[in-house]
Order: structure tokens, then C-alpha cells, then sequence
């Protein structure tokens, strides 16, 4: 029974030995090298970001190089992850204040005003947006900075309309804000030419500014000044008369950005968009373009390497794919695919900027039909890996 | 040890149904002829229902009430003895060796050559039997053919581990090279050469024996025996009366109940078994879901002393979900599920889809006529008729099933969301064709065949053997679609008789063709046996047809809908010489030449019926020594062999914007030799051990130059190119291979198993036709493993019931390997895609016998 002991003792340690695990060194070498997952995403800051994982004050930054420096931290903390070569569209918003002021100068201009100069003096109305600047420089070139004039004149654009305009004095130029005619008072569901409160004209507002831009091309992001015309008690004396218990018409100037289709109350940010590619370690600024092989490109390759490489480019037009089975004839190896991206980002994108990434996406054949994707980076006009 | 034992023994005390008796009763069954102890013989007391089975040593101990009696000892093949006791004055009686005789009565030996089975220390092959017993007990969860994974030369898989999936392959070579036989009649797919073991399911509840014999075999008619051949015998008229009820439990809800009943041969010299069972749950890999029935049905009936008739009938209707996609190993690393990763099913209104999987019914009829003619000469026909139907699943149209695509999955390897699919077809309208749909590739079959065998005694020493082995298989194959996945219907433009079909669930599509087979085979056999020398020479001719009809790619008009029939006569001769050293040793050799027709596809390639005229018959060479020790205590075996594949043919096919490239690469040599070794050492009664160890060198021996590409029209494409195989390995099998095993009885009631499977030099498996650059490294080796498992079995008495336990645990140490890899580029491990065999499981099942 002893020597039966040692028998069992013995199988038991073989066994033991033999049957631990035996993926065990290939699993810990994935691991070691493991790429880190990829993956092409957008993202769009919330407000834990910026003042959790940041500790900002507020929920946006001050300066594009702001966003630059800081955005990678927050990637980092949300995707730890990601690994090299993955790609974020991140958008952020951006502190751009435009300041509201409030009339200070309310003004009419006359016909004494229009005939002080030649080009005005026969029609007595503007029909040049340069004569108009020319008159305020000339009346009001020394006003205080970011003084608004609210200013009713004549305007000959094909007929002559009375309109009435805001131009607020900032760093000696001048700021146009769009007002409101006293039909557009009326369109607006306003019997006087006023708002009733600042609300109200806040709600209706974008409206307006909706409808009288409909026909135009207005850039999405843009921002427009409105003067608009409050009547209500001067609490703050705005016309320095003295007295904060009278009740007047004073103009206000309010921001509206356009997002989508809408017009909204602009509250001093702006939304913008970067992309970070990850480079192994961290984030940063990437400039990568994100490109998948069409049947046109394939064909390219094969007119330009066909001689070059016969096998390997008859293959790939009768499969639609590059053959990558390395025991086949037909097996295009990585130098070759780089020689042929060469040729085709030098076609396809022949003023691409030194630095330039690309992704490029091809399909492949390795037993079974699947995609492969190279990372490149112009380095001295030439297109090298990664 | 000691510790262990006296507590197993505490825990199986407690678990036994204690019993008032009188007295113990021990023994020890034999083989009478050779003293080999036999395994599960049934001892009962006459006249009582109180019994128990020898165990592996064939020890028996019983407890009986009575003073005086007599005990009926029997087993299969055995004549059975009844063998007198007294207790009186004795606490415990000892019987000590109880002989058992080889049955005389003729029945048995002519079954024996009908099913092909090889005898001990005569056959002159390599061979390991496999006991009914044995399949009984530790079996368990495992897959049918997973029983003789601790033979020598034999590697096998899961696959992708769902219920019936796996692969037999011996020797290096894969299952459609390794014939399969079920009472003697061929069970190979006539188009294919696999073989489908969720088929046959039910079979390892009846079967009674499982042999194999590597290399040539024993076997007379044309058979793809190039690695080998199993013989699986069910159990008939030689049951005993009785029968069982069953039910095993497992790991992921595995569940399997069912009965088995006997009549035993009845005074009206009829008998009858009836089996059925019912398996449920999962399999070890994700959503591998089992739903299946099997039964068995034999009723046999002698007609005076020298005819009987048999009918069997058996089959197991199934549907299971499979993972048919292998992955990388990172993946599975990756993956939240690990090795149990399975990336093929996904979620349908709350219910579990699985994308890939199997469904199939192929009940096999036979009936048997056994007919002594007379002292010398016995006829043994068998008619059969088997009929398949049923196919398997998979995805269709627009592939939105991406491993990685997290469109349509929650996280990457998770469930595929179908209800998003169905969303998007939805979306498409119901006037649009469908985007992405499931569908099944369909292949239902029939199968006659006759099978009659003569035997007759030329002279004293002298049997010959002959006779005819006819086949007629028809084989229908189309693609159905199966589930519309939220559309209305889907557009095919496949069937030139039907342009823009609409094709709704249930509807072919795609393809839809017959393939006939006709196979007609003479054979014949003659054997000498003499004192310590005997010999065997047999020869074998046999001539395959093909046709095939194609419904879809041709007009009813066009002559090329049907062929004619393609032939190809093959032949064979193998010879062996077995010489008895003496009582203990025995040494024999074998030799063998013979050829096989091509299959199917490789006749009709890209599946058109254009005939591959350079379709050639391929041709295999083996010898074989082997050498025989039959001790008291120890029994050994090894063997070497050399099979030598000449002319393997291959076609190589590839799709290209749906025009299809082939080219025809004949002239491949393969050359698999090795050693194979099998041990049994019983140092004391209570125990023994076996050990298997196989080293094979299994490599391709020459390069092809010059192969032509052709296109579907049979234009030459490019220039010739060479295939270069010459030393590469064989893959897809390990080449070495070990086994030890413990087989310890605790009690005279309890068995306790241990065993240990290594394989090593283990290549991936590759696309030959591939290799068209010289130089390339050898194909990915695949990391060595081991993996331990543990058995129980309990006898005790039920209230009156012969009960036993069987409790098995496999890969106890959850042991995680790579049981199958797919070569990738630059054949590393970081490229291949693998599957992983089962981690840790179980099975615990209780038989009530009666």
C-alpha cells in the first residue's frame, strides 16, 4: 500500500503540475499587450465636468486653449479604457459674453442732419450704411465706450422706410443691434412700439427674429444683437434725469444665437467641438480623418500596382479585398499596403498638411471576409505608420 | 488515506438503505477463457428480486436473507451459471473465481462477425472495448464518442460544445475518415463521410458495447476506416429480463430521466427492449439549449433453433442551439462570459434565439435475420432503412450579427438585440424585401441498404466469410427560410425558374438540389485459426455513383438539370497474422491497401453540375505491429503503425463576387505513423490503474506544383500555383496524447474514479489548399493540457431495488484549454480562432434497476 501511496502522490503532482493552466502565458502576454479598446465616439461635457473632475466654477471655459489643456482630463477620467487610436469628437461649451447695455441716447436724426451732408442733403434720408457711421462719428465720436445710441432715421432701399437701430460705441467702432419698427412693434402683438416687460420680449423675440430672417442663409451659431424698447420706471436713471420713479420708454439691447432653427436668449456661451485622439498614454488635439477604402480606391491600386504586383492585384479585383492570408499567393504584406495607401492618399488628398492623420479602413480576406485598419501620419511629405 | 477512506466509508453507510441480513456472499466473475474479471455481470438470489452487479474487478459481494439458495450469475455473451450456497453457521461466504463460459449457442459468435467486432489475442488489429458498463457509469454529461478519449490515438472534441457536436478523430485524421458503425451497418453520411452523434443520442442508454479498432479494422465491407472504426453493438435478445428507470442531473440544468424495459427472452422465444429518454437543459457553453428525445425499440424472435429476426428501431428527434463561431483567444479574455462565450444567439421579445443551431430526426430501422444453416455455415442479413430530416440554422441577408458590432448587441460578445433587427425590417416597409433574416440549410435524407454476410467452415481450421453490401441514398438539399424576422418577405433571384420570388418563412430559397448515391460492394474473408497461429485475408470491391438534380440552377429543359451517373470502383485487401506466443503474450501484423471514390462535392464542385472529370479515387496504404501481454495482474498492448495517403485529393473553391474559382489539387501525400501503448495494472483486488500513452508523427509529405485555377466556366485564371506542404503537420488532432486512470473500490459497493487526459503537439487547423508560398512556419501549436475528472458510483438496495449512483465530475481543477484552433496569420496564437473545451462540470444520476 506504500509504494500504492507514492504512486498516487506522484500521479496526484503530475497531474497537478500538467493541468494548471495551460492559455495561462498567452493570456498574460494579451495582457501586456493589449492595445486597449478603440473606439470613435462623441462626447459632450456635462456639467459633473467641468466642475467635478476640473473644479471650474462654472460649466465652460474661457479660452480654446482652455478647452485644449483640460478636455483630456476629463477623456481620461470618463474612458479610462480607451486605448491608442481611438478618436473623440468631445463639444464643449466656450464663455464669449456679449454685454447687454440699455439706452442712453435716444436720438432722431433730422433733416438739418441729413442736409449737412452732399450725398444725404437732396433725398433727406440714408441709403448707405457708410453715411450712417459717418454721421454718428461726426455727432457722437466721443461718447463714453459701450454707449448706445438708439437711432431713428430714413433708409432709401428701393423705397423709404423709417427704422429705428441700435449702435452701441465699443473700443471706439460701432456695434449694430437690429431694433424693431414700429410695424414690427405691431406684428409682434404690441399696441405700442414697446414691450411691456423683459420677459415678454425675450419670449417673442426669437420669434420675430425667426420669421424676418426666414428666407435668409443664416449661418447656425450666428449671434444677433436686438435693441428693443421696454416702457417702464427708470429704477436705475438711466437718463441721468434725476428721478428713478419715472416712467419711460428706454431700449435695452438683448443676444440671440441661432441653434438648429431656433433663435435662443444667447447666455454668453458658445458651443464648440474638438477632437482628441488617444496616443497610448493620453489625449490629444488629433487632426485624424476617418477613411474607408471604396471600389473606386481599390481600383486605383490595382492600375497603379498591377505591375508591381500582379498576384496580389488581380486577387484584390476579383475579391474586392486584399488578400492577407500570408501563406497565400496573393498576400499583400504591410509594406505593400503602405505603398499602396501612399499612392492613394497622395491622390486623394494631394495637400493633406504635414502631421496629417488618417484611419484607413480596407477590406480584407483572412479566411474569412473581415476589415483591417492602418493608422497613418504624414512625416516628410510621406504617409508612414503610426 | 486511510483518513479519506474511513470517511467516504461513513458517508456511504449513511447513504445505504440498511438491510436485515443473514449473511454476505462474495465473488469474483471471469472471462472463463482468458480470466480477464468482467465489469457489471448481474448476480441475483433465483426466485428473488435481490441483486447487485460485479464491479470493474468483477467483484460482487451480496447480503442475502435466506440460509440456503442459489444465485444466478449472467452476462452478455456469457453462458450464465447458477451456482449453489449455505450459510448455515457463516456470517460471510466467499464463492471465490466464478468462471463464466463464452455463450456457445451460435447467436453471439455471429454477431460478432456480422457487427465486425475484433477478438481478443485473434483479431490481428490495434483495438479498445469500452464495456456497457463503463458508458453507464461515466459517461454522464459527456458526449457520446468522449468515452474512448482515454484510448490510445484518439483526440476528441466538443466542437463548439453544443448537445451532440462532437468530433471523433483518430489517428490524426478527421471523422470523415473513421467509420462508424451500428450493428454492423455503416452509419458515415453517404455524400459527406461525417457523422453527426446528436443522431444518435439515445444509443449510449442500450448500447452494450463500444469498440475501436484502429487503423484497418475488422470490418469486411468498404469503409472509410483510415484512422479507424467504431462499433457500437446495442443490446437485444441477450438481455436479461428487467429493466431501469433513470435520471441524471448537471451542471447549467442538465437533466436527463428515462426507462428502459426488457422482456428478457419469453417462453414464446419472443423478446422485446424498449428505451426512451428525455434530455434537457444546457450545455456548458452560453445558450447551448438541448431538447431532446431519443428512443430505442428492439423486438427479436427465434424461429426454432436456427433462425431469429430482429427488428430495431432508434433515433433521437433533437433541436439544440450551437456556437458555431470560434473566437480569439482574446476575446474569450476579453469577454465578460470567458470561455463559456458564445456569440451566436440573442434575444426575440423577451425570449432566447439561438441564431445558430441544429435541429434534426433521423430514425434507422433495421431487420436482422440470423440463420444457422448448419453446423458449419450462418447467413446473416440485415435490411435497413434510415431517413433524415432536419438541418441547421443560421443568418441570412444583411450580416448584422458582428461580434464586436455594438449596434446590434448591449456590450461586444453580448446577446444579439433581434428585436432591433426586426425594428429595421419593419422600418423598411412591408412591401420591401427583407434586410436580414434567419434561415436553416436544409438536408433531408433516405438511406436503404442490405448488408448480407456468409459464413461457413472450410475445413476445421479454416472460416470463410462473404458476401454483398448494397446502399441507395437520396439526399435533398435547399436553404429554408425559417424566420422573417419582422418582414413580409424576402425577394431571391436563385431559382431561374422563378426569378424575383417572394419567399416567405418555411419557403426554399437559394439553392435547392438532390445528390443520389448508389454503392454497390462485394466482399469476401478467410480466416485460419490454428493452435497458436491465426491469420486473415480479405478483399473488397465496391463501386460509388453519383448524380445529382438541380430544381433551381437549370430549366426543366436544359440537360444539364440531371446528370448521369459518375463512377468509381474502388478496391481493397488487407491481410493479418495474430501467433500466441503463449498463455500470456501474443503478437500480430497487419497490412492493407485500398481505396475510396471521392465525395460528393468533390465530383459536383461549387455544387454545379458540371463533373469534375479529374475527380480520382484516393488511395491508402497501413501496416501495423502490435504486441499482446495478458497477465494476472497486468494486461498491455502496443502497437505501431504507418497509414500512408497517397493521391488525397483536395478541391479548392473560393467565391468572388458570386462567381466561383476552383481548381483541383491531386497528388497529396499524408504520412501518419506512431506508437500507441495501453496498460492495466490491478497490484491488489480493490484497484486498478490504466495508463494510455499514443505518440504520433503525423506529417504531409509533398509539395503540388503547378495547379490551375479555373473559373465557373472553366477558363484558366492566373498563372499555375504550387501548394507546399512538404513536413508540414498534420493539424486539428494532438498527436501526442496520455491517459492514467484510478479505479479504486472504497467498499464492495462503492467505486471511487480518477483519471487524467494530456495532449500535446497539437497543430491548428488550416486550409491546405492555402499554403501557395514557400517557407511558411509550421501552423500555430496550440498550448499542451491536462484535465482531471473524478467518478463515484454507489450500489446499494432501494427498497428491494438494485439502485446505483453515478456522480462524475469532469475537469475538476476547471482547467482552462483550447480544445480546437482555426490557423491565422502569421499562425500565432494572437491570430487563431479557438474554441475552448468545457470547464468544471457535473453530472449526478441515480438508476433504479427492476
Amino acid at each position: 500500500m506504500k509504494k500504492l501511496n507514492y504512486l498516487f502522490t506522484t500521479i496526484i503532482m503530475a497531474v497537478l503540475a500538467l493541468g494548471c493552466d495551460p492559455v495561462e502565458d498567452i493570456n498574460d502576454s494579451l495582457a501586456e499587450n493589449e492595445a486597449g479598446i478603440v473606439d470613435e465616439f462623441s462626447y459632450t461635457l456635462t456639467e459633473d465636468d467641468y466642475k467635478e473632475t476640473l473644479g471650474l466654477d462654472y460649466a465652460n471655459f474661457n479660452t480654446i486653449d482652455d478647452a485644449r489643456d483640460l478636455i483630456p482630463q476629463v477623456l481620461e477620467e470618463n474612458f479610462p479604457f480607451l486605448g491608442a487610436n481611438s478618436l473623440s469628437t468631445v463639444t464643449y461649451d466656450l464663455y464669449q459674453p456679449v454685454q447687454t447695455e440699455r439706452s442712453l441716447i435716444v436720438y432722431t436724426v433730422t433733416t438739418e442732419d441729413y442736409d449737412s451732408y452732399p450725398d444725404t442733403e437732396e433725398f433727406d434720408n440714408f441709403d448707405d450704411e457708410d453715411q450712417i457711421y459717418t454721421f454718428l462719428d461726426d455727432k457722437y465720436g466721443d461718447v463714453d465706450n459701450r454707449t448706445l445710441i438708439s437711432l431713428t432715421y430714413k433708409f432709401y432701399d428701393g423705397s423709404a422706410q423709417t427704422l429705428n437701430n441700435g449702435f452701441l460705441r465699443v473700443n471706439g467702432s460701432w456695434q449694430f443691434a437690429l431694433g424693431l419698427t414700429n410695424a414690427e412693434y405691431n406684428e409682434v402683438g404690441q399696441g405700442f412700439a414697446n414691450f411691456n416687460t423683459e420677459d415678454e420680449a425675450l419670449r417673442k423675440l426669437p420669434i420675430f427674429l425667426k420669421d424676418k430672417f426666414k428666407y435668409d442663409d443664416v449661418a447656425e451659431g450666428t449671434i444677433k444683437s436686438v435693441m428693443y424698447k421696454l416702457y417702464t420706471t427708470d429704477e436705475d436713471d438711466i437718463d441721468n434725469d434725476g428721478s428713478v420713479e419715472d416712467r419711460a420708454t428706454y431700449s435695452y439691447i438683448a443676444n440671440f444665437i441661432l441653434i438648429g432653427s431656433e433663435w435662443e436668449v444667447y447666455n454668453n456661451v458658445v458651443s464648440q467641438t474638438l477632437q482628441f485622439g488617444n496616443d497610448g498614454s493620453t489625449w490629444i488635439p488629433d487632426n485624424t480623418i476617418s477613411y474607408s477604402l471604396v471600389a473606386a480606391d481599390y481600383a486605383f491600386i490595382a492600375s497603379e500596382l498591377g505591375d508591381t504586383y500582379p498576384a496580389q492585384t488581380s486577387s484584390m479585383t476579383q475579391y474586392g479585398n486584399m488578400d492577407r492570408r500570408s501563406g497565400n499567393a496573393a498576400f499583400w504584406s504591410d509594406d505593400m499596403i503602405l505603398e499602396a495607401f501612399n499612392l492613394l492618399l497622395n491622390d486623394l488628398d494631394p495637400s493633406a498638411e504635414e502631421g496629417q492623420k488618417y484611419a484607413v479602413t480596407f477590406d480584407i480576406y483572412n479566411g474569412s471576409n473581415t476589415t483591417e485598419t492602418f493608422f497613418l501620419i504624414k512625416t516628410d511629405g510621406v504617409w508612414v505608420m503610426q | 488515506m486511510k483518513k479519506i477512506t474511513s470517511s467516504l466509508t461513513l458517508v456511504f453507510l449513511l447513504l445505504t438503505a440498511f438491510m436485515q441480513a443473514q449473511g454476505t456472499i462474495r465473488g469474483t466473475v471471469v472471462d472463463g477463457e482468458n480470466g480477464t474479471p468482467l465489469p457489471g455481470v448481474n448476480v441475483v438470489v433465483e426466485g428473488t428480486t435481490n441483486g447487485v452487479s460485479t464491479d470493474f474487478d468483477g467483484v460482487f459481494e451480496i447480503q442475502v436473507v435466506e440460509n440456503t439458495g442459489s444465485l444466478r450469475v449472467s452476462y452478455v455473451g456469457f453462458k450464465p451459471s447458477t451456482l449453489a450456497f449455505d450459510l448455515s453457521g457463516k456470517k460471510v461466504v466467499d464463492l471465490g473465481t466464478i468462471n463464466l463460459e463464452m455463450d456457445s449457442d451460435a447467436l453471439d459468435e455471429v454477431i460478432v462477425k456480422a457487427y465486425s467486432l475484433a477478438i481478443d489475442r485473434k483479431t490481428p488489429v490495434a483495438v479498445s472495448t469500452i464495456k456497457a458498463e463503463t458508458i453507464q457509469n461515466e459517461l454522464g454529461s459527456q458526449e457520446f464518442p468522449e468515452i474512448l478519449k482515454t484510448t490510445p490515438g484518439v483526440y476528441v472534441t466538443r466542437g463548439g460544445g453544443g448537445f451532440g457536436d462532437a468530433e471523433l478523430r483518430i489517428r490524426g485524421f478527421n471523422s470523415e475518415n473513421v467509420a462508424v458503425m451500428i450493428n454492423g451497418i455503416p452509419v458515415n453520411d453517404m455524400e459527406n463521410g461525417r457523422v453527426y452523434w446528436s443522431n444518435w443520442a439515445g444509443l449510449s442508454d442500450v448500447a452494450s458495447s463500444m469498440q475501436v479498432q484502429r487503423g484497418l479494422g475488422a470490418a469486411m465491407i468498404g469503409l472509410p476506416s483510415i484512422g479507424g472504426t467504431v462499433n457500437i453493438v446495442t443490446k437485444s435478445t441477450d438481455i436479461e429480463k428487467g429493466g431501469n428507470v433513470m435520471m441524471t442531473t448537471g451542471n447549467d440544468g442538465y437533466t436527463k430521466y428515462g426507462f428502459k424495459l426488457s422482456t428478457g427472452l419469453l417462453e414464446n422465444d419472443w423478446a422485446a427492449t424498449v428505451s426512451l429518454s428525455r434530455t434537457t437543459g444546457e450545455q456548458f457553453v452560453d445558450a447551448t439549449t438541448i431538447d431532446a428525445y431519443s428512443y430505442f425499440l428492439n423486438v427479436a424472435k427465434k424461429l426454432g433453433d436456427n433462425h431469429e429476426l430482429s427488428f430495431t428501431a432508434f433515433g433521437a428527434p433533437q433541436r439544440h442551439g450551437q456556437r458555431q463561431n470560434r473566437l480569439l483567444i482574446d476575446d474569450y479574455r476579453r469577454s465578460e462570459r470567458g470561455i463559456r462565450t458564445n456569440t451566436d444567439w440573442g434575444y426575440k421579445n423577451g425570449q432566447l434565439v439561438n441564431i445558430e443551431d441544429n435541429f434534426y430526426h433521423k430514425p434507422q430501422m433495421s431487420l436482422n435475420h440470423y440463420w444457422t444453416i448448419n453446423d458449419i455455415s450462418s447467413l446473416t442479413t440485415a435490411v435497413y432503412y434510415s431517413f433524415g430530416t432536419g438541418g441547421g440554422g443560421g443568418t441570412a441577408g444583411t450580416n448584422k450579427f458582428g461580434k464586436y458590432d455594438t449596434n446590434y448587441r448591449d456590450e461586444v460578445f453580448g446577446p444579439v438585440d433581434l428585436d432591433k433587427i426586426v425594428a429595421e425590417n419593419k422600418a423598411l416597409g412591408q412591401a420591401t424585401s427583407a434586410e436580414t433574416f434567419l434561415r436553416a440549410s436544409r438536408n433531408n435524407h433516405q438511406w436503404y441498404g442490405a448488408l448480407s454476410t456468409y459464413n461457413t467452415e472450410l475445413s476445421e481450421y479454416i472460416d470463410l466469410t462473404a458476401g454483398i453490401d448494397l446502399r441507395f441514398y437520396k439526399g435533398d438539399h435547399y436553404t429554408e427560410l425559417t424566420d422573417l424576422l419582422g418582414a413580409a418577405f424576402y425577394i431571391d433571384n436563385n431559382d431561374v425558374n422563378n426569378p424575383n420570388k417572394v419567399v416567405r418563412e418555411g419557403d426554399k430559397y437559394n439553392y435547392y438540389d438532390t445528390g443520389y448515391t448508389n454503392w454497390q460492394g462485394l466482399f469476401a474473408q478467410a480466416e485460419y485459426d490454428k493452435d497458436a497461429l491465426s491469420a486473415v485475408i480479405s478483399v473488397a470491391a465496391n463501386n460509388t455513383s453519383y448524380k445529382r438534380e438541380d430544381y433551381f440552377k437549370y430549366t426543366p429543359d436544359d440537360p444539364l438539370r440531371e446528370t448521369d451517373w459518375v463512377n468509381f470502383t474502388a478496391f481493397s485487401t488487407k491481410g493479418g497474422v495474430n501467433y500466441r506466443l503463449d498463455e500470456k503474450h501474443n503478437v500480430f501484423g497487419n497490412l492493407g491497401y485500398f481505396e475510396r471514390a471521392p465525395f460528393n462535392e468533390a465530383v459536383f464542385i461549387n455544387n454545379r453540375n458540371n463533373v469534375n472529370e479529374d475527380a480520382e479515387n484516393q488511395k491508402i496504404f497501413s501496416a501495423e505491429l502490435g504486441y499482446g501481454y495478458r497477465g494476472d495482474k497486468f494486461r498491455a498492448d502496443l502497437n505501431v503503425y504507418r497509414t500512408q495517403w497517397m493521391d488525397r485529393s483536395y478541391t479548392l473553391t473560393r467565391t468572388a463576387d458570386n462567381i466561383q474559382y476552383t481548381a483541383n489539387i491531386l497528388g497529396v501525400d499524408a504520412l501518419h505513423q506512431g506508437v500507441e501503448l495501453e496498460l492495466q495494472y490491478r497490484p491488489v483486488e480493490t484497484l486498478t490503474l490504466t495508463g494510455m500513452a499514443s505518440l504520433g508523427d503525423w506529417q504531409w509529405a509533398n509539395n503540388v506544383n503547378n495547379v490551375q485555377v479555373f473559373d465557373d466556366q472553366q477558363n484558366p485564371i492566373g498563372d499555375p500555383i504550387d501548394i507546399y506542404l512538404d513536413g508540414v503537420k498534420v493539424g486539428n488532432s494532438a498527436q501526442t496524447t496520455f491517459a492514467l486512470g484510478a479505479d479504486y473500490a472504497v467498499l464492495a459497493s462503492t467505486t471511487v474514479r480518477a483519471s487524467f487526459n494530456y495532449a500535446a503537439d497539437y497543430y491548428a487547423d488550416y486550409d491546405v489548399t492555402g499554403r501557395s508560398v514557400e517557407g511558411l512556419p509550421q501552423t500555430w501549436k496550440m498550448p499542451d493540457y491536462g484535465v482531471f475528472d473524478l467518478g463515484l458510483t454507489h450500489r446499494f438496495n432501494f427498497g428491494g431495488f438494485n439502485t446505483q449512483i453515478n456522480a462524475n465530475v469532469f475537469n475538476v481543477l476547471g482547467t482552462e484549454y483550447i480544445s480546437d484552433a482555426q490557423d491565422g496569420d502569421g499562425s500565432v496564437a494572437e491570430t487563431a480562432l479557438v474554441y475552448y473545451g468545457p470547464g468544471r462540470t457535473y453530472t449526478i444520476g441515480a438508476i433504479i434497476n427492476f
